[in-house]
């Protein structure tokens, strides 16, 4: 049945009983998309979902995927007044490109052809792939990954007018019902992160799931289990020994992306630090840092400033030889625990039986 | 509105061309866009006030049976055809005819909690079926079947024409309208224009119920 | 591939071919069965039905086992363990296996490690790509038309072949190139082993791959040298040099990261703003081939701020050796007392105020590098009197190279680097100021054209500030954990090394020194026909051209490069098979893909091909290599058979994988492959009485024995390779000696021991439980000799060729326009997308960058050129071209361009590839042979180098 858990009824947000986030350390990524991979594997291979990527992996400053995603509107503007958003097209996202193995490998046309995607694409799902902005030498960039945000007031919640998309109670993970979806896509204009995708096979809207097969079972989600980078914390925002609590709660060293955009998101990012400017000398440049504050602003809140100060501060204490509880939290030293303690169950474990558990 | 007896075998009947379809009774039935205000949908209630949905304003309805079968056909004007969903701002060209399941069953609403409706819903993206509906209430559309409504249809000149047709009596009747030669039933009709983005609650629909008579 | 059009594949390969992989030849009997029918396996299980929509996920969060998989043979330097999830009988997916224990509570552990493309191996297996069964040729090379062969076709065919070309020309003609994929420590080895006892010639890959660390070999007489990941917790001074780890060293570079925040400061040099770049305190951006002046210059800063480890450099490097000022020579006891050691080097020693043998002197024999009672000058002038009565000046090695250096001082080496002064004073001053330093070499620093003098910058660098032998420092290119059972497993037993026997016994430790030797004289005495394949290429395939364009040098090569060559040949300095002029009539190339790593490939399309009678390509996918090639035998995946992953140093396991499905598709493993080639060539030589065919060492080879000496007199049989297994588990005494089942239920096991020094080891450290790898700690803390000729870090080395191009000592020198006049410089590294070409035509990996190649250009070379991101590229020079598109990013230096490695000739338009244009012109200095710089396999010789190769780029036409 339906629950109104992430719903403004009656002008107050009806929230779950527990919230599960995500943190993801900037600082720590490395664009490889072992989350992408992950997720495309375990998930989005069935029919429809090839162009799928639920977790991505892009370059910023870049349009992202869909292209200009963060341009598209959506989200909410107060209340429950919300923004029109833009319907992020197949080849925002970028098609799923198939190859002419066949013809290249045994078409007996040996080198007049070669291996390419078909359909000359003019975009792609990791399209800008570290291109960055700036002006060499003062170029600049660095990496987001971004999956659906299992937001406290989700803009897909609240535009399905089928009721397909629920916000579970236990955990406040945002699923769509694909029994319920019939493919009307208010969730893909609305979302203002651009973080659904229409199975055009199936005819209904598919996301992000939190993994929540594998939290049942207390196996951290693949993206984040799999992250060979170790950057991607996950807990619930009220576990005071997760380090998500302490990242977001107790340090407020994670942020939010583009908070304005209303949703309540519950993924949240550590800021990306950058080595300092050059200057016209060749010299090291510290009168403004080398990303733009403003950019960064853009992306993470007014906040954001501070926080890569406290985590220069932190940083200065370890070469000082004095402890500091932030750097040892984002360090990660003893996986799983350290970076989702509820969920370190090892997934070869499980009792390998068909059927559904619960 | 008179859904007529005629004995021809089905094949005729199932094709909207056919000349048989002139000896129906046809209804002409003005439509109204459905009012934002009461869609389901906080998203599309508080964003959309001003988009223009609703954009078929009249469809013609008819309607014969062989004793066996009934049959409805929905003829409606639709400029720029939208058939296949080939991108996700792409939405198909529909219609649907709408029956109570009980006497009381508001059609403003698609019925209300334990006053369902019975919707016969056709697709451009996939003209071949129908696919029945139960609904009792804004945003609650359930598929039961997908099975036993049949269809065709044919655009030309700037027009559709669809035939859907059904057993009269087949299935559950709690999720099928049951149909009688010699009975009356209410029904209303609603369409949807992709080329406008028209999908779920963004459609046209005739704001009243129909009296339908099938001929004995 | 969707899921669903995966299953429809494997399913249609029972029933109709589907792909150039299952052409029908009317033997399906062995297509695999191996999809259960979905209906009955369903039926295996209870499933409770709790009509929740939530169950739609549920219901594919399942598998019916799950069994240990690692990526061995599959040149990547990582070892990642995995679980490998099996349902309806094909692999579902992968994930890693996390079972890899922190070093101590001090340190990150190493879970999980696995990059993007480990987790989606399963899908090669599955892909169009993939090698089913075997195919013959049919119209021209590279034709793209084939016919399927039954296995007993094939290798009968290839075995007429060999046999045809061993008793006519000699087996040296065979060309065998295994490049340096197929190295791992499974039962892949047997391959090479099988190759040897015909007396092929052996094509050795280090050469092509441009892995050679030339400047490392010179100073330490090493091939590599590396750390464990966690070391990094040790140094609070990293520098990514030529490297980026980002890309190349995804399951460990967050080590780095993780330092970064406890406190270690991590600086990148690099022309480009690069993916590391993003994470470090610093950037250095250097002009493109400026590496050594930026390490001299630090060195200047060092010296002159008083920051040195003067008794590491008094008792470590050849700093402190004596060199004569009238002919740039050591001072030698042939010198001093005229006796025939010329080996034997001195030093000044400020208590006796007198020049006194230095320890370490390769003519000392086993010696050590203990200097008690010594006091070695550094600096300052001195005189000697010879034994013929002659006096001559002497200095210092230090005194010659702090002078040089004085070229470097920030000021000047400024222009040269592209750095501010202050910035390189600032760098050098971290670097004499780290109490622990270490240089993120990798291997991109071996692949420039004078990436010798690079090295030796860097590793005076280190040895200045005493950063060698410790925890957190050192240079890191590679090093690897060995496991002793497994030469004692694979080879003729009668070639198995006493020494080494001994050295597991402990019966007698030799040195690195000695075994150094051993190596050498081992591989003389087994056969081992090894060639760098780059010198093959130079006689064979036409390369000499370029090779020996004047243009593509130094002003002062020290030797001009045909003269170098033909010295070296004469005088037996580099090996040269085939032998005595002869052309080559047949290659085989295993795992590798010699077109698309080879220096202009199109030379070797036009001039080495065709003298090939017959080319056999064994792989798992379908390379460019397979595509020109006539008879191509379907390898075994992953999955599907055993392995040993190679174990590189930054993890302190090994990793194992099981056969955890049935081969998809009628393929084999090289062990069986080169286990039935040994059996078929034996039974057809017994026939003919092939029992002496005369190898190009002169040795008779009983080609009847061929099978006997495989398989170890009947212990090894090709059909199952767990027996090798076996043996190489329970021979080693680095794994605890345990038994292979033991080892490949848990996929990885720690080691428990570095084992005795191996050429590819170099670790040269005691293992000790709870501390990270660290290398070269039986040098600085033992005291033992490095394997040079001063028995120590050799800065100088005063070969008449050395000094006439004035690289006796450390120095810079301008990079060379390889390739011709042209404005750009194309530089790259490996891919995040692909290991080498593996991976690199996977589709997800595709749809993740551009579909196809692309070279990145900085913003205002495009705009000067008129070129808009994603325009389709020329790419050109005086030695060739390709097209591509292009990437701007403002991220790349003006002058620079970046193709990353590695591209399938096939993704370019008339598989015309990025390697077409890059000579890759090695240097004269590298041909000679001079103490411990002696060709041995993978141990110098000529080396692929294409970084920095001189190019522009034009909008292509349509």
């Amino acid at each position: 049945m339906t629950n109104n858990t992430g719903r403004l009824v009656d002008g107050k947000l009806q929230p779950p009983t527990r919230q599960l986030a995500m943190v993801f350390d900037l600082n720590k990524c490395i664009a490889c998309n072992t989350c992408t991979i992950a997720c495309k594997t375990q998930w989005t291979r069935d029919e429809g979902m090839d162009y799928m990527w639920w977790t991505i992996t892009n370059t910023l400053p870049g349009k992202g995927t869909p292209k200009d995603w963060e341009e598209s509107g959506g989200g909410f503007i107060s209340g429950n007044k919300m923004r029109p958003g833009h319907m992020p097209t197949k080849e925002d996202f970028g098609a799923a490109w198939e190859f002419n193995y066949d013809e290249v490998f045994q078409g007996g046309k040996g080198n007049k052809v070669h291996l390419k995607p078909k359909g000359n694409p003019q975009w792609g799902p990791n399209w800008d792939e570290d291109q960055g902005g700036g002006e060499y030498p003062n170029s600049y960039f660095f990496y987001l990954p971004r999956l659906c945000n299992h937001c406290n007031h989700p803009a897909c919640v609240e535009a399905c007018p089928r009721k397909a998309i629920e916000k579970r109670e236990e955990d406040g993970v945002v699923l769509i019902n694909e029994k319920r979806c019939k493919g009307y896509r208010f969730c893909m204009e609305a979302c203002p992160y651009k973080r659904i995708f229409f199975n055009f096979e199936k005819d209904v809207s598919q996301k992000c799931i939190f993994c929540y097969p594998r939290l049942e079972q207390g196996v951290a989600p693949a993206c984040a289990r799999q992250c060979p980078g170790r950057m991607r914390h996950v807990g619930y925002l009220d576990d005071e020994n997760s380090s998500v609590y302490k990242l977001v709660k107790k340090w407020k060293v994670a942020l939010p992306l583009h908070g304005e955009f209303g949703t309540g998101p519950n993924v949240y990012y550590i800021p990306p630090m950058a080595p300092p400017r050059t200057g016209a000398d060749g010299n090291p440049d510290y009168s403004k840092p080398r990303i733009p504050p403003e950019y960064l602003e853009g992306l993470f809140g007014p906040r954001v400033n501070e926080v890569l100060n406290t985590l220069e501060t932190e940083m200065q204490k370890r070469r000082d030889g004095k402890e500091s509880e932030i750097m040892r939290t984002l360090i990660v030293y003893k996986w799983p625990q350290d970076i989702f303690p509820s969920f370190s169950k090892e997934p070869a474990d499980l009792v390998p039986v068909k059927g559904v558990k619960k | 509105m008179l859904s007529k007896k005629v004995s021809v075998e089905g094949a005729r009947l199932a094709n909207p061309a056919d000349s048989i379809w002139s000896e129906a009774e046809i209804q002409m039935v003005d439509l109204a866009a459905v009012p934002m205000a009461v869609q389901p949908s906080v998203y599309i209630s508080s964003t959309m006030n001003e988009q223009p949905v609703g954009k078929v304003k009249q469809v013609t309805l008819a309607s014969l049976h062989n004793g066996e079968d009934i049959y409805f056909k929905l003829s409606w004007s639709e400029p720029a055809q939208c058939v296949a969903v080939c991108d996700t701002t792409r939405f198909p060209d529909g219609a649907s005819v709408i029956f109570p399941l009980g006497s009381d069953a508001p059609l403003a609403t698609m019925g209300a909690e334990g006053q369902a409706v019975n919707a016969w819903h056709w697709r451009a993206d996939k003209p071949e079926v129908g696919v029945n509906n139960i609904a009792s209430g804004l945003g609650t559309t359930q598929i039961t079947d997908k099975d036993t409504i049949l269809a065709e249809s044919n655009y030309d000149n700037g027009s559709w024409s669809v035939v859907l047709r059904r057993p009269m009596q087949t299935g559950d009747a709690g999720t099928m309208k049951q149909f009688a030669a010699g009975a009356s039933t209410k029904l209303a009709c609603a369409v949807w224009s992709g080329e406008h983005g028209e999908r779920g609650g963004l459609k046209a629909f005739s704001p009243d119920w129909l009296e339908l008579e099938l001929e004995s | 591939m969707t899921e669903i059009s995966r299953r429809k594949f494997i399913k249609g390969a029972t029933v109709v071919s589907l792909s150039m992989m299952s052409l029908s030849c009317g033997d399906s009997a062995k297509s695999p069965k191996i999809v259960k029918d979905l209906g009955k396996s369903l039926g295996n299980f209870i499933s409770p039905s709790y009509g929740d929509w939530q169950d739609v996920y549920r219901e594919q969060w399942q598998w019916d086992k799950v069994a240990k998989g690692a990526h061995h043979v599959l040149n990547c330097v990582s070892a990642c363990p995995f679980n490998v999830y099996v349902k309806d009988g094909i692999v579902w997916r992968e994930e890693q296996n996390p079972i890899m224990d922190a070093t101590s509570d001090e340190y990150p552990d190493f879970n999980p490690r696995g990059c993007q493309k480990g987790n989606c191996t399963s899908q090669l297996m599955y892909s169009p790509t993939r090698l089913q069964y075997p195919l013959k040729r049919v119209g021209e090379r590279g034709g793209g038309k084939w016919k399927r062969l039954s296995w007993d076709d094939a290798l009968d065919e290839i075995t007429d072949k060999m046999i045809e070309v061993a008793e006519e020309d000699g087996p040296d003609c065979i060309v065998y190139d295994s490049g340096t994929a197929n190295l791992g420590y499974g039962s892949e080895c047997a391959e090479m082993v099988f190759f040897n006892y015909t007396g092929a010639t052996s094509l050795e890959g280090w050469s092509s791959a441009g892995d050679m660390p030339l400047g490392v070999i010179m100073t330490y007489g090493l091939f590599n040298v590396d750390s464990s990941s966690d070391d990094y917790f040790n140094s609070d001074l990293i520098l990514l040099w030529i490297g980026n780890p980002s890309y190349t060293r995804i399951p460990d570079v967050h080590f780095m990261w993780e330092a970064r925040y406890n406190g270690t400061k991590i600086v990148s040099i690099a022309p480009d703003y690069n993916p590391s770049t993003m994470h470090c305190d610093t950037w250095l951006n250097v002009n493109i081939g400026s590496d050594a002046a930026l390490a001299l210059a630090a060195c200047q800063v060092i010296a002159e701020e008083g920051l040195l480890d003067t008794h590491f450099m008094q008792e470590q490097t050849d700093l402190p050796l004596l060199v004569r000022l009238d002919n740039q020579k050591f001072l030698t006891e042939a010198d001093m007392e005229g006796s025939d050691k010329d080996n034997i080097y001195y030093l000044w020693d400020k208590n006796s105020n007198s020049a006194v043998i230095a320890p370490g002197s390769e003519g000392l024999g086993r010696t050590t590098l203990d200097m008690t009672g010594l006091d070695p000058v550094l600096e300052g002038g001195f005189e000697v009197t010879l034994d013929n009565g002659e006096a001559v000046k002497v200095q210092p090695v230090w005194e010659v190279v702090k002078a040089h250096i004085q070229e470097y001082t920030p000021e000047k080496a400024a222009s040269i680097i592209g750095v501010g002064a202050d910035a390189i004073r600032s760098f050098g001053r971290d670097c004499g100021k780290a109490k622990a330093m270490s240089i993120f070499g990798s291997w991109g620093m071996m692949k420039h054209h004078h990436s010798d003098l690079y090295q030796r910058g860097m590793c005076l660098l280190l040895a200045l500030t005493g950063n060698v032998g410790k925890p957190g420092a050192g240079l890191r290119i590679g090093a690897w954990y060995i496991m002793s059972g497994l030469e004692l497993s694979i080879v003729d037993k009668a070639a198995e090394p006493a020494w080494w026997q001994k050295a597991l016994l402990k019966v007698y430790t030799p040195s690195v020194r000695e075994i150094s030797h051993f190596t050498r004289e081992y591989e003389e005495k087994y056969q081992y026909m090894w060639t760098p394949a780059l010198l093959f290429l130079y006689q064979h395939a036409g390369l000499d051209e370029a090779v020996n364009n004047p243009k593509y040098h130094d002003v002062n090569p020290g030797k001009p490069m045909k003269e170098a060559i033909k010295e070296a040949f004469d005088k037996g300095w580099l090996p040269q098979f085939p032998a005595n002029g002869k052309d080559p009539r047949m290659y085989i190339h295993t795992r590798v893909n010699p077109l698309r790593r080879y220096p202009k490939p199109q030379l070797v399309k036009e001039n080495l091909f065709p003298k090939f009678e017959m080319i056999v390509g064994i792989n798992v996918k379908m390379s460019a290599t397979c595509l020109y090639s006539d008879i191509i035998l379907p390898g075994t995946h992953f999955y599907e058979r055993r392995g040993i992953k190679y174990a590189q140093s930054y993890v302190p396991y090994y990793v194992v994988g099981d056969k955890v499905v049935e081969p998809h598709g009628d393929t084999k493993t090289e062990w069986e492959i080169s286990g039935l080639l040994a059996k078929i060539i034996s039974e057809k030589s017994k026939k003919k009485g092939l029992t002496k065919i005369k190898d190009a060492k002169g040795n008779n080879l009983d080609y009847t024995k061929i099978y006997d000496k495989w398989s170890r007199d009947g212990e090894f049989v090709p059909e199952d390779d767990w027996q090798y297994y076996e043996n190489v588990c329970t021979k080693s005494p680095e794994i605890g000696n345990r038994h292979w089942e033991e080892v490949v239920e848990k996929g990885a096991v720690h080691i428990e021991d570095y084992g005795p020094y191996r050429v590819h080891t170099n670790i040269c450290s005691d293992y000790k439980k709870g501390q990270p790898t660290f290398s070269s700690e039986w040098f600085v803390k033992k005291k033992e000799c490095w394997p040079t000729l001063t028995g120590r870090q050799q800065f100088y080395l005063d070969h008449d060729w050395f000094l006439a191009a004035k690289e006796h000592i450390p120095t810079h020198k301008g990079l060379p326009k390889i390739g011709g006049d042209y404005p750009l410089r194309l530089t790259g590294g490996h891919q995040r997308w692909s290991i080498h070409s593996s991976y690199s035509d996977h589709h997800q990996m595709l749809q993740l960058q551009r579909g196809e190649p692309v070279v990145f250009l900085g913003s205002d070379d495009a705009e000067a050129r008129g070129l808009k991101d994603n325009d389709r590229v020329r790419l050109f020079n005086d030695e060739g071209d390709c097209e591509l598109l292009v990437s701007v990013s403002p991220s790349v230096k003006p002058g620079q361009c970046i193709i990353y490695h590695a591209w399938e000739p096939h993704n370019f338009k008339n598989w015309k590839s990025n390697q077409e244009p890059v000579p890759s012109v090695w240097k004269s200095l590298h041909m000679l042979q001079y103490g411990h710089l002696h060709y041995k396999f993978v141990y110098g010789g000529p080396h692929h180098s294409p970084r920095g190769t001189t190019v522009d780029i034009e909008k292509a036409l349509a």
